[in-house]
């Protein structure tokens, strides 16, 4: 963490805040998979990694990788409806405060936000499941995007590093 | 590469499951086949040990759901024993707590179903 030179541009700190450098973004890291459950395991550790990498505990970098697990495998059942000869793309950025992973697919657009509320009593008795992996996803990032670009499905997953990264969530 | 394993013993009327791994999409049937045995064998007391368990998706969750409704109207009931913290926290997000008892240790869970079970 050395070569504060070329910050020299950054803000000064503010005369209270600590002498902590700012986070600074990494290039990104992108990965591309088939559209294949078998690969959510590679996935998992992946997404384990680069979190841990960018400073979050490992309890929290479990949760973060089940996130993206949820997102690799909404786009698998539903933009791609089960077909395995599609691709994946993530792409994992340190953008300093922020720890993103987007997943880019070129399948059918789904609606997230037409996944109906969790309702936890109707679980049990209609055996419906739908929403829990959005609902999952949703609680533990700070914010889940989704848009529709030249005919790719963009899904976003941010968590700040700010107060959490190196503690329990 | 094995992403999970699900070995199975009984103590007494109680079947206890081991998942060894995680359960997402693409490992659930695994988990929801050791699931369905001791159903189809008209048991319905079973403590899944979730020590081994490092995470579990909705895929797996799904699961759980899918098979409780059978098990408890049969009389029986899935518990859950020695959650680790990831997975003790998706419960806790999904308020899981409050459909299934969970417990610290297999013996609390499996003494949870009665005196009747011995000792483990």
């Amino acid at each position: 963490m050395s070569g504060r030179g070329q910050d020299a541009r950054a803000r000064p700190a503010a005369p209270e805040a600590s002498s902590r450098p700012r986070p600074r973004s990494k290039p990104a890291l992108v990965l591309s998979l088939p559209s294949e459950t078998a690969y959510l395991g590679l996935v998992r550790e992946v997404t384990k990694k680069m979190a841990e990498v960018a400073g979050f505990t490992e309890p929290v970098a479990e949760r973060l990788s089940l996130a993206v697990d949820e997102a690799a495998t909404n786009v698998i059942e539903h933009a791609y409806k089960g077909a395995s000869d599609r691709e994946v793309e993530l792409r994992f950025e340190d953008r300093g405060p922020d720890f993103r992973v987007e997943l880019v697919d070129t399948g059918q657009m789904v609606d997230p936000r037409a996944v109906p509320q969790v309702d936890l009593d109707r679980f049990v008795t209609e055996r419906r499941t739908g929403g829990l992996g959005m609902h999952l996803m949703e609680k533990i990032m700070d914010s889940v995007t989704f848009r529709r670009s030249a005919r790719r499905n963009v899904c976003a997953l941010v968590k700040h590093k700010e107060g959490e990264g190196t503690s329990r969530a | 590469m094995s992403e999970l394993t699900v070995e199975s013993r009984d103590v007494g009327e109680v079947v206890l499951l081991y998942p060894k791994g995680f359960i997402n999409a693409h490992t659930v049937r695994l988990f929801e086949t050791a699931l369905q045995k001791p159903i189809s064998l008209k048991r319905f007391k079973i403590v899944v040990n979730c020590s081994g368990l490092v995470y579990i998706a909705s895929a797996g969750l799904g699961a759980m759901m899918g098979a409780i409704e059978e098990i408890r109207s049969n009389g029986g009931d899935l518990r859950l024993a020695s959650l680790n913290e990831t997975v003790q926290n998706i419960f806790d997000i999904l308020g899981f707590n409050h459909l299934y008892r969970t417990y610290a240790s297999e013996a609390e869970a499996i003494a949870s179903f009665g005196p009747a079970q011995g000792a483990a």
